[in-house]
C-alpha cells in the first residue's frame, strides 16, 4: 500500500488499555474502554472515529495523561520510542504528547502571541528556540495576523486555530485532536488540514484525531480506527474503514451512502429502507 | 515565559506604582484625625501603615490566584467565604481556650481558612463534570453559602461572648486596623512578601493555568501539585491577613483585574504588580477610613466595599457580553 510506504516506524503504541474510569455519575461495572490497542507511525495522520459515549475522548484523555489508569490496571501500557508514558513527569511527557480539544478559551485578558508561547511551558530555558517556534507556530496556523488581538474576542473558529498553534508551538512527537477543526471554516480547515500533514510528513510526528466528519477523514486520514462502546471494532487504511459493510456494522440504524459525484466522495447519512420514522398523530 | 517586548515600558510601570506606594505611606503617615506629634506617628501610625499595606498584598495577589486557580474572575477571598472561615477559626480558637498570642492568632487564622479554601477546592472537583459556567456558578453560590455559615457562627459567638470580648466583634466582619501593633504589623508584611515571593517561583505554570485545567496539564504542569500549593500559599495569605486586620473584603477583586487591564496577565509581571496596587489600595482605603468623617473613624472594610462592589458589577457585565 503507498501509505503505508510513506509512513516511518511506530511513534505510539498502546497496548490492551483499558478504563473503567467514571466521570459524575458511576458507570458501574461497565468500561468505558476495553482492551484498546492501537500503533501510530511516523508521519501518520490516524482518524479515531465512533458513535458519541465510545469512549474516543477519554482514550485521547488517557493518553494525553489527563487521567490516569485505574491502579489495579496501572501495568506500562502506552509506549513511545521504548519510553513507558506513565513513568514520565508532566513536563516530559508534555514533550512527547499534547492534547488539544475543541474549546480553547480564557477568562482573562490574553494576546493570541501569548497564550501560543504558552506551549513552551514545558522547555524551559532556550530563549530564543522559543520565540521562533512561537512564530512558526502561529505561521502555520494561519493565525499571524490575530496576535495581537484579545484571545476572547476571537471566534469559535478563530480560537480553534490558537489552541492548534499551542500545541504546534510545543513541538510534541504526538498531536492528539480532539475534534480541534470542528467550527473552522471550509478555507481554514482545508488549509490547516494540508498544514498538519505536511507538519507530520516532514517532521516525522503522528496525528490522532477524533472527528465525526467521515469525508473530512476520507480526504486527510492515512488510516481510521473504529471504536464502538469502548472497544476496537476496525482498524486499518482509510478507504477500508469507511466500506459500507463496516459502516453498517458501527451505525445499524443506518445506511450511509457514498456519493461519488464530486471532486472526493461523500459520506451522507439516510434512513434505512423500509424503518419509517413513526408518524405522529 | 510569555515574552515582553515592551521591557522599558513595563520598567516605568514599576517605577510609577513603587514612587505611588511611597507617597500613599507617606501621606498616611502624615494625614490623621488630629494633628500628631513624632511619638504618635511611630506608636500609632507607623504600624497601621505597615499592616495595611501587607494586608493590602496578601488580599490583593491571593485573590488573583484563586481567580486563575479556580478559573473564574469573580473569586476573591471574601466573596469565597475564605475570609470568614479564617476569622471563625481565631472565634474557635478563642472559645476552646488556645492562648492567643501571636502565632496561635496566625495559626487558628490560617486553619480556618485552609478548612473553606478546601471545602471549596473540593466542591468544584465535584461539580467540574457540570461544565465550566455552571461549574463557575456553583462555586461561587457554595461560597456565599460557606461565608454566610460563618458570618452565621460568628454572630453567635458575639451573642454568647462576654461583654468585655464584644468590643473586637466588629473587626471579624468589617475589618480593623486601629489595633495595629509594631511586632504584629512587621510580622504580617514579612509573612505576606515571602509567601507572594514562593507563589512566583510559580508563575509559570499559574500562566500556563489561565487557559484551564486540562489545557494546563497537556502543556506539561502538574496540575494536582499546582493546586496544592496554591490552595496552601493563598490560606496562609489570607490567614495573615485576617489574623492583623479582620475581614475585608473585595480588595482581592478590584486590584488584580485593574492591573490586568493595565499590564496583561501574565504573571512575572502581573503579581508584583499586584501586590504594589493591593498595598497602596489598602493604605489610601485605611487613610480614608480614618480621614472622612474625623474625627471618627469608620471601619476600612466600609471603604473597600464602596469601591469594590462597582467593579464587581462592571466584571459581571463585561463577562457576559464576551461571553455572549
Amino acid at each position: 500500500m503507498n501509505a503505508a510506504r510513506r509512513l516511518g516506524g511506530p511513534i505510539f503504541e498502546i497496548d490492551q488499555v483499558s478504563s473503567s474510569l467514571g466521570f459524575g455519575p458511576k458507570v458501574g461495572a461497565s468500561w468505558i474502554l476495553k482492551d484498546v490497542s492501537l500503533t501510530l507511525h511516523e508521519g501518520e495522520l490516524k482518524a479515531l472515529l465512533g458513535p458519541n459515549g465510545s469512549g474516543k475522548t477519554t482514550l485521547l484523555k488517557l493518553l494525553a495523561g489527563l487521567i490516569t489508569l485505574p491502579s489495579g490496571g496501572a501495568r506500562n501500557l502506552i509506549h513511545s520510542k521504548g519510553r513507558t508514558m506513565q513513568s514520565l513527569i508532566p513536563r516530559e511527557r508534555a514533550k512527547v504528547v499534547t492534547l488539544v480539544g475543541s474549546e480553547f478559551y480564557t477568562e482573562f485578558p490574553l494576546t493570541v502571541a501569548q497564550a501560543v508561547s504558552l506551549g513552551r511551558t514545558c522547555w524551559q530555558g532556550a530563549h530564543v528556540s522559543d520565540q521562533e517556534a512561537v512564530e512558526e507556530a502561529l505561521e502555520r496556523c494561519l493565525c499571524r495576523n490575530l496576535r495581537e488581538r484579545d484571545l476572547r474576542s476571537l471566534s469559535g473558529g478563530q480560537r480553534q486555530l490558537v489552541g492548534l498553534a499551542r500545541a504546534i508551538a510545543q513541538s510534541p512527537e504526538v498531536l492528539l485532536l480532539d475534534e480541534s477543526l470542528s467550527k473552522m471554516d471550509l478555507d481554514h480547515q482545508y488549509r490547516v488540514s494540508e498544514m498538519l500533514k505536511s507538519w507530520a510528513q516532514t517532521l516525522k510526528k503522528g496525528v490522532l484525531c477524533v472527528s465525526h466528519d467521515l469525508s473530512w477523514v476520507s480526504q486527510w486520514a492515512d488510516s481510521a480506527i473504529w471504536l464502538k462502546a469502548g472497544e476496537v471494532v476496525a482498524d486499518g487504511e482509510t478507504s477500508e474503514m469507511l466500506k459500507p459493510e463496516i459502516l453498517s456494522q458501527i451505525y445499524p440504524g443506518l445506511e450511509v451512502q457514498t456519493q461519488k459525484k464530486m471532486v472526493s466522495p461523500i459520506w451522507c447519512a439516510v434512513a434505512k429502507t423500509g424503518e419509517r420514522v413513526r408518524e405522529i398523530p | 515565559m510569555i515574552q515582553e517586548d515592551r521591557f522599558p515600558k513595563i520598567f516605568w510601570n514599576y517605577v510609577i506604582s513603587f514612587a505611588l506606594l511611597v507617597f500613599a505611606m507617606g501621606l498616611a503617615l502624615c494625614l490623621g484625625a488630629t494633628d500628631a506629634d513624632w511619638e504618635m506617628v511611630r506608636d500609632l501610625r507607623l504600624p497601621r501603615v505597615i499592616l495595611a499595606a501587607g494586608i493590602g498584598m496578601g488580599l490583593a495577589v491571593s485573590g488573583g490566584v484563586l481567580q486563575v486557580l479556580f478559573n473564574n474572575p469573580l473569586c476573591e477571598p471574601y466573596i469565597l467565604g475564605i475570609s470568614s472561615g479564617s476569622a471563625l477559626g481565631v472565634v474557635i480558637g478563642m472559645s476552646v481556650g488556645i492562648h492567643l498570642n501571636l502565632g496561635g492568632l496566625v495559626g487558628t487564622s490560617f486553619l480556618g481558612a485552609l478548612t473553606f479554601a478546601i471545602i471549596l477546592f473540593w466542591i468544584s472537583q465535584r461539580t467540574f463534570h457540570l461544565g465550566t459556567h455552571q461549574g463557575q456558578t456553583t462555586l461561587l453560590l457554595v461560597g456565599v453559602v460557606l461565608g454566610f455559615l460563618g458570618n452565621g457562627l460568628l454572630a453567635l459567638w458575639i451573642a454568647l461572648a462576654e461583654p468585655s470580648q464584644l468590643q473586637s466583634a466588629t473587626v471579624w466582619f468589617f475589618g480593623d486596623l486601629s489595633r495595629a501593633r509594631l511586632s504584629g504589623a512587621l510580622l504580617t508584611f514579612v509573612g505576606v512578601v515571602c509567601g507572594i515571593a514562593l507563589i512566583f517561583t510559580q508563575a509559570r505554570d499559574l500562566d500556563a493555568y489561565l487557559l484551564g485545567g486540562s489545557e494546563a496539564q497537556s502543556m506539561g504542569v502538574d496540575g494536582a501539585r499546582l493546586q496544592k500549593i496554591m490552595i496552601g500559599l493563598t490560606s496562609v495569605l489570607v490567614g495573615l491577613c485576617v489574623s492583623g486586620g479582620g475581614v475585608i473584603g473585595f480588595v482581592g477583586l478590584l486590584v488584580p483585574h485593574a492591573v490586568r487591564f493595565w499590564v496583561g496577565t501574565p504573571h512575572r509581571n502581573s503579581l508584583p504588580l499586584t501586590a504594589i496596587w493591593g498595598a497602596i489600595t489598602l493604605v489610601i482605603a485605611d487613610l480614608l477610613s480614618r480621614w472622612i468623617a474625623r474625627p471618627y473613624e469608620l471601619p476600612v472594610g466600609v471603604i473597600t466595599a464602596l469601591l469594590g462592589s462597582p467593579v464587581l458589577i462592571a466584571v459581571l457585565i463585561r463577562r457576559k457580553v464576551v461571553i455572549s
